[in-house]
């Protein structure tokens, strides 16, 4: 019966009531508004038999109180302009501060003014709140886990993906512009956008605010959280590449002598510099620039089936970590991954710099529909190339499975990381990778850091 | 720029100790209150703060939970629904501890985990979450406020210290930018806006209390006045009764017929109203054994036990028309009026009572003729007309009767609904001549004047018309909707029932029964033997031991969560002192480290074993050792992997590392 449609739109609808009422509430009234207005509900209820007891005395002082307050903050008059200087970037799980500048462009003085930087916070539709998956789920008590508020305001979390606090100003604001430190925690990558910013004036008794909503729309950029992974030295020959990276300044073999490096496993015995090995005792090797060299290709899972979201988020999380761990390396890293169509990113030394491929996972989505076709042709046509194939995956299907075949025929050794929730860890067939459990890492979401700690690379 | 996150003040010395005693004050409490008070506001004076842990938070949280389900339990069985008063004044103490462990701890503030469960499990599975934590002190003040309006002192005074302190709140928050002078007029316009406020709430629940009980006792429960009944004839609309059970009857055998309930019978009517001409009640003597009242003197031939709604400790109760005596009831006094209308004086609530019964006799006294035979003068021409033109004057009693109980069955039909309005005499006259339909006050009232204009005495009964048998509990229910009306009238020396109302009212009635009423019914009947246990307990005046009974359940609840804390506590430190289980501490990989170890190359602090096992010479060696520490790692961190099959090729790797060391070293 409670999984009835009519009784999930239902309670959505008044959830949403609740949530816009609780919203303007929360806006428009201040701290000790707040304390009021939960005593004059308190001394409504116990107060409706006014024979019983005086509660319905402190109900009319509370609702007259408020109500006066009301009234007095009517008239709010200031103009005011303001600029928001935002950072360049911020990351995911940490705080960042930012400045807001005020001006006051009336002549007359403000005192004690609250400033928000309004978020925007659109509401869940209902399709988003009946299909979502919430993995906080299992934690929380059956009433929350059947009407889902606590879900519902899950997503618009994530749809707002950060939290900016209320600033009070201490001093007057003048015709002087004046610069105020907002701090904002960001809860997910990608765009944060802004609306207004919220400059709100309190009543003469200090319980409700007037507000005047200057629109001033903005976005920010939240780069994924990216976790330590021990230094990668990541199996594979070097491969010949077809064109050279003249783009780069990378290393590899050539005729033209670039400088002098460590003996790397793969390393041709002729290009071993001898007089060097004598001097320092362990194997140096002469470079040339040219067009072998190590190339890693790191394969992003985009398709989303029923899985919770969080487990999509840290697939990025650590392909990220992977992209930035690449750069301590004389190695070359392809980031392949599925969208709208596919794309390929390299990154390593002297290519492409980390915030470009940061800014590229901020913003990556996952699929609804399986595009393993794309997805095939991309990793064969990479892994031709590179040296060896870094597969993040979201599940362990029979497709997958079936990818990752194609890409061990291709006699290029593969290492998968299989990002899964807590509950569905368990025995699992590696399949193709049978032969080589060491390749296949399962990640429990919360406990990525851990078991990155054991990898050996 | 001077800017600061928005947040709520500490509270000011002395409030909440002020908010204290007033609530001590008006609870007299006072000497508690004293103690309270000081205990918190000795905060600003001594200054040394606890290092609380959440664990002993939540302790206390569980503890002030359950001391408050108990007393909500105890409260509620000592004074009923009137008790959540007494919760909402003890309040202060329940949550007092909570508050004073507060103000005294380093944190100052409590997690919002320490008060719900809930988030305590996102908590722990979340130790990184950052859980809000908000001051108790703001809503103990209110709590404190709204406790005190529980209290005794009803005057101004209490509003004058509600002002005061509500006043000495909004100081401690007040907006700098604005001057006093403007706060002060603004506090005051609000107190006298209170005030007004007051005032139009205690006119308006008059008002609403006058239109309340006139509705509970259509929709609820109906309080039957001995002296005068007023009937919903000329009423426009849908007459509408609940479907609550407001009546049990349980009898020895099933029921035969119908079981006419009678509540209270009427001789003089007008305009809608019936009444009484005499309106005095006379105590019936108890018998010679206790609780046994006998109310008249025949052989019986029928039991009923009846259980009725008592709304106040004197009610008129329905019995059966020829009831012998009335027993197995601890009434304080039975009263019966002229009319047969029985009075019982007991308490309040479900009262059960034992009626043995001559069936088909009604005992009442003979009629009097100027009343029994009255016919208002406004109905004379109306009634004397139609009993001439069905020519019942010169027939036999019996035959009017039969005469005057076809006519009504075969002309008219029952309705619940009147959609015309006329003028208020010409009700009877549209129901008889124009309509012909009405529910049965309209029947009943009829019937009577039409019986008094055929020159036989009639009276108007008023009750319950018992025949729905519920199987659940094993005997007749009765509901609001079955309330009915039907004639007594004399003939051959004696009272018979007439009851011309067409027989498929009830059936009518039922089908307006809401579809939730199987439901009503379940709750109706948990309620109603609560209350009547509860009843027998309260006349009784046992002592309430059994009290414990609800009691044990919590305390070994609390011994149970006390115990697993204790026991978790213990896990807690084995966990640190004891040795610690390392998954996979079975590694065969740790014997290659034994041999290492033995040849004096300890591991340095953060050293991977890769870079120690290097740094023995002989592993310096063309040994697989890579191999071996994925498969040690996969053994040690992947809960998913075939352990044994892992141990097994992990084994074999290690024994060829053994071998190659061994070799390695046995070389000059």
């Amino acid at each position: 019966m409670f999984r009835g449609n009519m009784f999930r739109r239902l309670l959505y609808i008044s959830f949403r009531g609740v949530f816009y009422i609780n919203r303007w509430i929360r806006e428009r009234f201040t701290p000790l508004g707040l304390l009021l207005i939960g005593a004059m509900i308190m001394a409504g209820i116990f107060g409706v038999d006014l024979k019983s007891t005086l509660s319905y005395q402190l109900f009319t002082l509370t609702a007259a109180l408020i109500l006066v307050a009301i009234i007095a903050s009517l008239h709010f008059k200031g103009r005011f302009k303001a600029q928001r200087l935002l950072p360049e970037y911020g990351t995911a799980g940490e705080a960042l501060h930012y400045r807001i500048r005020l001006n006051n462009i009336d002549n007359k003085m403000q005192k004690a003014l609250i400033i928000l930087d309004q978020l925007e916070n659109p509401f869940p539709t209902y399709e988003e709140y009946r299909d979502s998956h919430d993995p906080k789920d299992k934690i929380r008590n059956w009433f929350d886990r059947l009407i889902g508020y606590p879900r519902l305001m899950g997503i618009m979390q994530r749809k707002t993906g950060a939290t900016t606090e209320a600033v009070q100003l201490q001093t007057a604001l003048t015709a002087v512009a004046e610069e105020l430190t907002v701090t904002l925690k960001p809860l997910r990558r990608g765009y944060i956008r802004f609306t207004d910013i919220t400059i709100a004036r309190p009543d003469p008794l200090g319980i409700y605010k007037n507000i005047k909503k200057l629109p001033h729309p903005g976005s920010l950029l939240i780069l994924p959280r990216t976790y330590r992974i021990p230094s990668i030295h990541l199996f594979g020959n070097r491969k010949y590449q077809p064109g050279g990276i003249t783009r780069a300044s990378s290393v590899g073999d050539s005729q033209e002598f670039l400088s002098l490096r460590d003996y790397r496993p793969g390393d041709p015995l002729r290009a071993i510099h001898w007089r060097s090995f004598a001097k320092l005792g362990k194997p140096i090797v002469r470079e040339y620039q040219d067009e072998f060299f190590v190339r890693q290709a790191l394969l992003l899972d985009t398709w989303l089936d029923d899985q919770p979201e969080v487990i999509f988020e840290e697939a990025v999380s650590l392909a990220a970590s992977f992209t930035l761990a690449s750069f301590d390396t004389d190695s070359l890293l392809d980031l392949l991954f599925v969208g709208t169509k596919s794309f390929h990113f390299t990154t390593g030394r002297g290519v492409s710099q980390p915030e470009n491929m940061l800014e590229i996972l901020a913003c990556v989505k996952p699929c609804s529909e399986p595009a393993f076709a794309i997805m095939q042709n991309l990793v064969l046509e990479r892994c031709a190339k590179s040296s060896g194939l870094i597969c993040i995956l979201l599940d362990w299907t029979e497709e997958r499975q079936a990818l990752i075949r194609k890409a061990m025929q291709m006699a290029i050794p593969v290492y998968v990381f299989l990002i899964r929730t807590e509950t569905e860890a368990g025995q699992i067939d590696y399949g193709p990778l049978a032969e080589h459990p060491e390749r296949f890492t399962v990640i429990p979401i919360d406990n990525i850091q851990p078991t990155l700690n054991t990898l050996m690379l | 720029m001077k800017h600061a996150a928005v947040h709520i003040p500490g509270t000011p010395p002395l409030l909440i100790g002020s908010a204290l005693l007033f609530w001590g004050w008006q609870n007299n409490l006072i000497i508690s209150a004293i103690v309270m008070a000081v205990l918190l506001e000795a905060r600003y004076v001594i200054r040394r703060r606890f290092p609380i842990s959440d664990k002993e938070f939540n302790h206390l949280s569980d503890v002030t939970a359950i001391i408050f389900f108990i007393s909500v339990i105890y409260i509620f069985n000592e004074d009923g629904s009137k008790g959540i008063f007494t919760i909402l004044a003890v309040n202060p103490y329940v949550l007092y501890l909570l508050v004073l462990l507060q103000v005294y701890s380093e944190r100052g503030k409590i997690k919002l985990s320490t008060l719900f469960m809930s988030m305590r499990k996102i908590e722990r599975a979340n130790p990184n979450e950052a859980i809000p934590s908000i001051d108790l002190t703001y809503p103990y003040f209110l709590l404190c406020l709204l406790a005190a309006s529980a209290g005794q002192h009803t005057g101004a005074e209490f509003f004058i210290g509600l002002c005061l302190l509500i006043a000495a709140m909004l100081l401690s928050f007040r907006p700098r930018r604005y001057p006093v002078g403007l706060w002060l007029a603004m506090f005051c316009l609000a107190i006298s806006l209170s005030y007004a406020g007051q005032a139009g709430m205690l006119a308006l629940q008059d008002v609403f209390r006058a239109n309340m009980m006139q509705l509970f006792e259509q929709f609820v429960w109906r309080y039957r006045d001995p002296d005068r009944t007023s009937t919903a004839i000329g009423s426009i609309g849908r007459f509408k009764l609940s479907d609550r059970i407001v009546l049990r009857a349980a009898t020895p055998t099933r029921l035969t017929r119908r079981l006419y309930l009678r509540e209270a019978t009427y001789n003089l009517y007008g305009l809608g109203l019936w009444s009484n001409s005499d309106t005095r009640f006379e105590p019936v003597a108890e018998t010679g054994q206790t609780e046994v009242w006998e109310l008249n003197q025949s052989n019986p031939t029928g039991k009923v036990t009846i259980a009725s709604y008592f709304l106040r400790e004197a009610e008129v109760i329905p019995l059966p028309h020829g009831s012998q005596r009335l027993y197995q009831v601890p009434a304080i006094e039975v009263q019966r009026n002229a009319m047969n209308t029985v009075k019982m004086d007991i308490y309040d609530g479900w009262v059960k009572y034992s009626v043995d019964y001559v069936d088909a006799t009604i005992f009442d006294a003979p009629p009097d003729d100027s009343t029994d035979l009255y016919m208002p003068k406004n109905y004379r021409e109306l009634f004397y007309g139609l009993a001439d033109e069905l020519g019942l004057q010169d027939l036999p009693d019996e035959q009017k009767i039969g005469i005057v109980e076809d006519w009504f069955a075969s002309h008219f039909s029952y309705t619940l609904e009147q959609t015309y309005w006329h003028p208020q005499q010409d009700f009877l006259q549209q129901f008889l001549h124009e309509h012909r339909k009405g529910h049965c006050e309209y029947f009943a009232t009829a019937t009577v004047l039409l019986l008094r204009a055929a020159g036989i005495p009639a009276r108007y009964a008023v009750g319950y018309a018992v025949d729905e048998y519920s199987p659940w509990e094993g005997q007749y229910v009765a509901r609001a909707r079955d309330a009915h009306a039907w004639v007594l009238a004399y003939t051959n020396h004696d009272w018979q029932l007439i009851d011309t109302t067409p027989g498929i009212w009830d059936a009518l009635e039922a089908e307006n029964a809401s579809i939730m009423e199987p439901l009503w019914d379940v709750w109706s009947w948990v309620s109603y033997r609560y209350a009547l246990w509860q009843a027998k307990d309260a006349l009784k005046e046992e002592n309430r031991t059994w009290l414990l009974l609800l009691i044990i359940p919590l305390l070994l609840y609390l011994a149970w969560r006390l115990h697993g804390k204790k026991r978790n506590g213990r896990h807690d430190s084995d966990k640190t002192t004891g040795p610690i289980e390392i998954f996979g501490a079975d590694s065969p990989l740790y014997q290659l480290a034994d041999i290492i170890r033995q040849k004096g190359i300890e591991q340095r602090p953060g050293e991977t074993l890769l870079a120690w096992f290097k740094r023995y010479p002989a592993a310096q060696a063309d040994v697989d050792m890579q191999s071996a520490l994925a498969l040690h790692y996969q053994y040690r961190f992947d809960p998913s992997a075939d352990r044994k099959a892992l141990k097994q090729r992990l084994e074999a790797v290690c024994q060829h590392i053994r071998q190659t060391l061994r070799r390695h070293e046995s070389r000059p």
